[in-house]
């Protein structure tokens, strides 16, 4: 562990030290980071970076909104990453698809989904494009409101709103898909 | 909702001021800044970058310049971007997001060009058959460094053309078969947009402070307009925009030196470096110039690599890389500027 | 009638204004699909929202504890804080190289370490073939020198550094937003879109344009 010196001082307000803001903040961000990248090492590298980021500009920083500031860092970083990435195409989504109303009852292979894994809805995450999968992480996850959301993305309120809804139709349609292929595994299972 | 796009055949084109060249000055009355006389052309011109945020539009792009031209097909959504691609590459489209650095951006684009021209409304025009406002920016010498056609009917940016002193047009921009509507966007698409830690005042100033060299202007026509900075393995690099209002320069700024070998100048239009800035390569990181052309340079100067990208005139891209630090103990440089520079005549 | 659409997303998450949000709840009570989405839209949230939290690995924490990555990013000359305090952190970031972790399986890293022989894989996304091109027209095609070593400025403590064209390149695009980048792969058709004449009123080839 580094020592943590005496501190410079500062008139208005002193910074906390590195260990008090990681100790703090780092389960925060990681939960973020890694729901965001969804996978162990993009999340600690995130959330390394992040708190890179934290320090970098923490003299310029004013107190009083400091979480919302990491969701920034965290999430901007993260959109970084993920625009330098690998385009993602989501096969077969047709324009209107989100508005398209599929299906009218719960069958029961829907009912069994809400009692599914954590890992078929973090695949589902991990396959919708990243300017959909932040809002609806800070939304769904982190729980910020749309306003905050806009905030944070730097986007308009009415893009956070189509970008939520039209996230989380590609999610009920990823996860039907996977729900399909796994019946279908299974019915193979069977057969044999 | 947004699409419902008429049929009508209405141009408009991007805000985006950016390519045109502004041409350095020979006549030394041209470079006078701000040049003398009423802006009333502003008007006009931020009318047509508020329809650009309102109008979603779909059409063809045609770009001009010495070496050749270019069709690209451009849809606009307002909120969402502006995606663009070759014609003939369609399904690989390059979207640009939306965002408020863009806006801002735009902004400060309009400024530079108002605080470096004149900017008049010249007589309408008729454009690809549509009735068009048209703006001239001009310098202090009252030559015409930029025009504008907005069209009449919906405020959009039709077309723009920028003129070098000797009045010849270098660079060319026309929208055609232009569609209300944006039924082309490509949904799926993952966009891009400016890096997003933007470089205030203080923040430059502190940058300046730690060694770097951020200039807030180049030349008497070039300005910081942006500035704004990544980390590429934990490195910073630092994005500066410096625009005439007419052209945008970008400046890429990184601790750092290349690699030990001397790479050669000239590749037949070809620019690149291998490992570790070690050679020209074709297969590494490499830009490709030739018949697509884009001005690029990189250079290192005091512990700092500068990289420069414009799509503008080799003049004024030289002026940009003349303005920045040079490397020392390379003397061939800037005679290697000059050269380059001199084959197409324009030094 | 117009379905909700993504008025349904605003509002189970409460987020349509009271006007808004009455006539959505008129609309749904006598919409059977907009319901059936609602519903979808609610266990999909539920199950977002039910997420379990992962938790950073101890061993990671260790790392990040002990302030990774504050070493290299500043070369010679200036470290960071050499201009201005950091408040709290008046030690200088050490400077010798981060222990990387294990080789990483994935092609991509988002802290990539490039080498020679990967050069394809780290890039931008939009060069899938390795390299790219930037589909443009050249105003001018003049290289000027394109990269090289200057002498003479304390070579060991600056870091040999590749800048990474590709990406300055889409910084560029995305900030003058006149030309793509694109694959190289996908050959753009170079053409001057009918019904414009090729040449304007004061139509001269610049290259020829001497002063």
């Amino acid at each position: 562990m580094p020592e943590t010196g005496p501190a410079v001082e500062f008139e208005a307000w002193e910074p906390p030290s590195w260990e008090e803001v990681v100790r703090v903040h780092s389960p925060r961000v990681y939960r973020l980071a890694y729901r965001l990248s969804g996978n162990k090492h993009d999340a600690e590298d995130l959330t390394q970076e992040v708190f890179i980021r934290v320090f970098r500009s923490l003299a310029n920083y004013t107190p009083g909104t400091f979480e919302g500031w990491l969701h920034r860092i965290t999430t901007n970083l993260f959109l970084d990453m993920a625009r330098r990435k690998a385009r993602i195409r989501f096969e077969g989504l047709a324009d209107n698809a989100d508005e398209r109303l599929e299906g009218r009852e719960p069958s029961p292979a829907q009912r069994y989904d809400d009692r599914h894994f954590d890992a078929d809805i973090q695949g589902a995450l991990d396959a919708l494009p990243a300017e959909f999968r932040a809002p609806v992480v800070l939304c769904d996850i982190e729980g910020l409101s749309y306003e905050e959301i806009a905030a944070t993305l730097d986007v308009k309120l009415g893009t956070v709103r189509s970008r939520i809804h039209r996230g989380r139709a590609q999610l009920r349609r990823a996860l039907e898909h996977r729900r399909s292929l796994a019946a279908q595994a299974n019915a193979n299972k069977e057969a044999e | 909702m947004r699409r419902g796009g008429t049929r009508s055949a209405i141009s408009s084109l991007v805000v985006a001021l950016c390519v045109l060249l502004g041409s350095a000055a020979t006549h030394p009355d041209a470079s006078e800044v701000p040049a003398e006389g009423g802006d009333g052309g502003m008007t006009v011109l931020r009318g047509a970058a508020e329809a650009d945020g309102r109008v979603a539009y779909t059409a063809v792009r045609g770009l001009r310049g010495p070496q050749g031209t270019l069709a690209v097909r451009v849809v606009s959504r307002p909120g969402e971007g502006l995606a663009m691609a070759p014609l003939g590459a369609e399904e690989q489209p390059f979207v640009v997001r939306s965002s408020s650095a863009l806006e801002t951006l735009d902004e400060s684009l309009l400024a530079m060009l108002e605080h470096t021209y004149r900017v008049v409304e010249a007589e309408p025009e008729e454009l690809d058959g549509r009735s068009a406002k048209v703006v001239e920016a001009r310098r202090a010498d009252d030559t015409v460094a930029g025009r504008f056609w907005v069209d009449e009917a919906t405020d959009l940016l039709l077309g723009r053309d920028v003129y070098d002193p000797a009045g010849d047009p270098s660079f060319s921009s026309r929208l055609t078969e232009l569609r209300l509507g944006d039924r082309g966007w490509p949904e799926d698409t993952l966009g891009d947009e400016p890096w997003g830690d933007a470089l205030d005042h203080t923040e430059r100033e502190e940058l300046r402070s730690e060694g770097w060299t951020l200039p807030e202007h180049l030349t008497w026509n070039l300005r910081l307009v942006d500035a704004r900075s990544t980390h590429h393995e934990e490195h910073r690099v630092v994005h500066t925009v410096y625009s005439d209002g007419l052209s945008q320069i970008s400046v890429f700024a990184q601790r750092g030196k290349l690699g030990e070998e001397h790479l050669s100048a000239d590749q037949n239009g070809y620019v690149g470096t291998g490992t570790g800035g070690g050679g020209v390569t074709t297969g590494h990181e490499t830009i490709f110039g030739g018949d697509v052309g884009q001005y690029q340079s990189m250079w290192q100067a005091n512990g700092f690599v500068y990289t420069l990208l414009a799509d503008a005139p080799a003049d004024l891209a030289s002026s940009a890389v003349t303005a920045l630090p040079g490397p020392e103990g390379s003397s061939g440089f800037w005679s290697r500027v000059q050269r380059g520079l001199s084959r197409l005549g324009l030094v | 009638m117009d379905h909700l659409g993504e008025r349904l997303s605003a509002l189970i998450d409460g987020e349509l204004g009271a006007a808004e949000h009455e006539r959505a709840l008129i609309h749904l009570a006598k919409c059977e699909p907009c319901r059936f989405e609602a519903d979808m839209m609610r266990r999909l949230k539920r199950r977002l929202t039910g997420l379990g939290e992962p938790e950073p690995d101890l061993d990671f924490m260790g790392r990040l504890m002990a302030r990774p990555g504050m070493d290299s990013p500043f070369g010679a000359g200036a470290p960071l804080g050499s201009s201005r305090p950091l408040g709290g952190f008046p030690e200088e970031p050490t400077r010798k190289a981060p222990e990387r972790r294990e080789p990483r399986t994935s092609p991509e890293r988002y802290v990539p370490v490039r080498r020679p022989e990967d050069g394809g894989s780290v890039r931008s996304p939009y060069f899938s073939g390795g390299r790219y091109a930037v589909a443009g027209l050249a105003v001018a095609t003049a290289l000027l020198g394109s990269a090289f070593v200057a002498g003479g400025e304390n070579p060991d403590n600056a870091p040999v550094v590749e800048p990474r064209l590709s990406d300055y390149a889409v910084e560029h695009a995305v900030t003058s937003r006149q030309i793509p980048v694109v694959d190289p792969a996908t050959d753009p058709v170079v053409a001057w879109p009918a019904g414009i004449p090729r040449t304007s009123e004061r139509a001269s080839d610049p290259n020829e344009t001497t002063r």
